[in-house]
């Protein structure tokens, strides 16, 4: 941030005397702002988070939209040619649909909260909104599995539906290839490339992985716009906005940043979308050709359906892991507690707590107990220094205490067994 | 290097540790007594779910089949608290520093999202039956909807007392929670039935979610939340019961008045009861689960701040965070601004006095000092 400002200093003073009040005033900031920098390293200094957070959230913010325009042109399509047609599986796509669209509702709103400011009662703002919007998809899409697969299983017991090969055959085609468009989208933004200025590496198997159904080797989208970043050109990238990322240095073994939340969630809705319409295709196909094997409808309905809540495990696990205050899937708690005791002065650690308040954006919080000899102020600032060069934290806390303060038997010390 | 300890967890055959797990977890389960009882109701409704599918499947009866779905439903909600209360016991690890005890706030939120959409869906098909009276069959209506009363009020009387056999000293999150039961509801288990032209509802959704988990007597660091969830069962089987209720008055005017517009309005007005009542439940999980800063020391806290203020030496109190673990266990962390001359230790310590009286156990303060 503060390089802009010397940036503009330089050109304000290359114009001469014109702007001297300007320019004094300008310098004098600059001069102010110098002495700052070097007297109390704002704690805040470091921290990109807020910006990458930004970059990420208008990301997603984009692709929703984009992706809810598709859904509804879609469903009303499918809704008109239902009424027409008169075909009850039409009908029914279209209120998945239905469902989908009002999962990307959900999550754009959800993102639209979590930029609302911090307020008194909630102090760091609303990110978490983004979390319970996300689990909020994942349970929808539950739900309506379940009464896909109640239905299906009323109509294997009644075993009195009728079933029109043609028209199905056409709308799950339509579907499919709606929701092919929807998950590119969301997936994948365009180009894939390794960053100037980071060793290639590439293709790690992204912390939150989804390998199977969809054979991309990461699952959803990520928007990294941050900084922490250490090897990635990821083969679908959806690496947009690097700009942020070509001063920084390589933090080395640090967190991976995760995928936005409320994207992902809309990604599953679509993928589950996807794989019923798949389903609906594949039942079609075989009742076209064999109409008597009308039964292989609600089975088709069965394993599909199977395979969709299958798809929501990854994200389940993201979401609860953040919501039960667990350490975020890349740091490490033993890496940190290791750098930290690394500082030159520091004698122990304890009560690290890492939590996350939505994707990429951890907080950690410690009691340090430092030598009684040496002066806490640079041990804290290094500290710090420590942690937001190699992680990309929201915010840190540590309380510094002496280690003549410390008690040995204390259980509420003790580190968080393995 | 002589090993120091011998782990042959690895040797053992998987079989064997996975019988291991499952007994340690029925232990927990029935070492605690609000979650030896949602265990036992759990089993008994579960059973009432299977005989109502196999009678349903047998006679071909698809509302009764259709019932059995939705007693199963609401068996996944009573699943999910047990869970919440075992998970809540587990030591804290590297993944989970603060331990899993946020797992019932979890489950009391997930069991509040499934009771909201429970009662759209009863209103959604209240609705529909009012538009399009379907002919309901009374036969099995009357029976298995006493049936339900039956396990319901079982349930009442064995959650009773709010099950918070240790949970005394949170009086205030019960009472709110207590208090909002009286006009309990249930999702009438009219839910669906009818729709398929066979009456038969009342059955008990016996649910809860969570329930107030062991606590104390733990030697290890891990917070101890005291029933943050029976309340949500106790506000659940409330409403179970008086759903069944409705239900049976229901029947009966139907059967004596033939007034088939009693049914709609029944599922209707309990499904807009339900959703009233939930809403306290929700607005606290939520609540906790977006890290607000806790309602109970919404007056505290800024006393608090001014406190510190005014020890001598502190310039500045930063970035106040306080946030709910779980009930009654609350984290803060903030940042003092203090004079390069002050005593930073003991602002440190007066400060965790301060927020020690205010309740907050857990406080991490970063001392900055101002340079001159």
């Amino acid at each position: 941030m503060f390089r802009n400002d010397s940036e503009k200093t330089q050109l304000v003073t290359e114009k001469g005397t014109m702007y001297s009040i300007t320019m004094e005033s300008v310098s004098t900031d600059g001069i102010m702002q110098k002495e700052k920098d070097s007297n109390i390293k704002h704690c805040h200094d470091n921290s990109q988070a807020t910006e990458d957070r930004e970059r990420e959230k208008q990301l997603a913010r984009k692709r929703l939209y984009v992706v809810s325009a598709v859904c509804l042109v879609f469903m009303i399509g499918e809704i008109l040619g239902g009424y027409f047609a008169g075909s009850l599986a039409v009908m029914t796509d279209a209120a998945h649909l239905l469902v989908d669209f009002a999962s990307f509702i959900i999550s754009l709103v959800s993102l639209w909260l979590s930029s609302r400011p911090a307020t008194r009662t909630l102090s760091y703002g609303w990110h978490r909104a983004e979390i319970l919007g996300a689990l909020l998809s994942v349970v929808t899409i539950w739900l309506v599995t379940g009464v896909l697969v109640y239905l299906a299983v009323q109509r294997l017991i009644s075993d009195n539906y009728e079933i029109e090969g043609t028209i199905m055959l056409i709308t799950s085609g339509c579907a499919v290839l709606a929701n092919i468009i929807m998950a590119f989208t969301l997936h994948q933004s365009g180009h894939g490339h390794s960053h100037g200025g980071l060793s290639s590496g590439h293709g790690h198997s992204h912390s939150t992985n989804d390998k199977s159904k969809h054979g991309h080797s990461h699952k959803s989208s990520h928007s990294h716009s941050n900084g922490n970043q250490e090897n990635h050109s990821h083969g679908n990238g959806d690496v947009e906005q690097h700009n942020g990322v070509d001063g920084q240095q390589q933090k080395s073994a640090g967190s991976r940043p995760q995928a936005n939340a409320s994207v992902r969630a809309a990604f599953v809705h679509v993928v589950g979308d996807l794989l019923q319409s798949i389903s609906v295709l594949v039942s079609a196909i075989i009742i076209f050709f064999k109409p008597e094997y009308k039964i292989a409808d609600p089975i088709c309905t069965f394993l599909f359906s199977m395979f969709v809540l299958g798809t929501t495990i990854t994200i389940m696990r993201d979401i609860l892991l953040v919501l039960m205050e667990g350490t975020p899937a890349g740091v490490k708690h033993g890496e940190v507690r290791d750098r930290l005791l690394a500082v030159k002065g520091v004698k122990s650690v304890h009560s690290l707590h890492i939590w996350a308040l939505t994707m990429n954006q951890t907080v950690l919080s410690a009691h340090v107990a430092i030598d009684d000899i040496v002066d806490a102020q640079p041990v804290l600032r290094e500290m710090t220094q420590t942690c937001f060069s190699n992680y990309n934290f929201h915010s840190v806390t540590l309380q510094l205490e002496q280690q003549a303060d410390q008690k040995p038997g204390c259980s509420l010390c003790e580190d968080p067994k393995m | 290097m002589l090993p120091l300890s011998i782990k042959d967890d690895e040797y053992k055959p998987a079989k064997f540790n996975l019988l291991a797990k499952i007994s340690g977890w029925f232990k927990s389960i029935l070492s605690d007594t609000t979650s030896r009882n949602l265990f036992f109701f759990l089993c008994l409704n579960l059973s009432f779910a299977f005989v109502e599918l196999s009678y349903g499947i047998w006679s071909n009866s698809l509302g009764l089949i259709s019932d059995s779905f939705h007693m199963f439903f609401d068996c996944t909600a009573l699943l999910a608290g047990l869970a919440a209360s075992v998970i809540s016991r587990w030591r804290s690890n590297d993944s989970f520093s603060y331990g899993y005890v946020r797992a019932e706030v979890l489950a009391g939120f997930v069991n509040g999202l499934f009771l909201i959409f429970t009662a759209f869906f009863i209103f959604s098909e209240g609705v529909e039956r009012a538009l399009e009276p379907p002919h309901v069959n009374h036969d099995r209506l009357l029976p298995v909807s006493v049936a339900g009363l039956l396990v319901n009020l079982v349930g009442i009387f064995v959650f009773q007392h709010g099950g918070h056999g240790h949970s005394h000293g949170h009086g205030h999150s019960h009472s709110l929670f207590n208090g909002s039961t009286g006009h309990g509801h249930s999702h009438g288990g009219h839910g669906h039935e009818s729709k398929h032209g066979d009456g038969h509802n009342g059955h008990s959704h016996g649910d809860g979610h969570g329930h107030s988990h062991g606590g104390h007597g733990h030697s290890h660091d891990d917070p101890h939340c005291h029933g943050e969830t029976t309340p949500g069962v106790f506000l659940h089987i409330v409403a179970d019961t008086l759903g069944s209720v409705g239900v049976i008055i229901s029947a009966i005017l139907m059967q004596k008045y033939d007034l088939m517009i009693a049914d709609p309005i029944c599922s209707m007005c309990i499904s807009i009861l339900i959703g009233v009542s939930v809403v306290p439940l929700l607005r606290e999980s939520i609540g906790i689960l977006m890290q607000r800063t806790p309602p109970s020391l919404d007056n505290a806290l800024p006393e608090c701040y001014q406190r510190v203020q005014q020890l001598q030496g502190v310039y500045n109190l930063q970035e106040p965070h306080f946030w709910t673990l779980c009930t009654d266990v609350y984290i803060g962390t903030l940042k003092l601004l203090i004079a390069p001359d002050a005593d930073g230790k003991w602002i440190l310590s007066q400060t965790h006095n301060i927020f020690t009286q205010a309740g907050i156990r857990q406080l991490y303060v970063q001392i900055e000092v101002a340079a001159m």
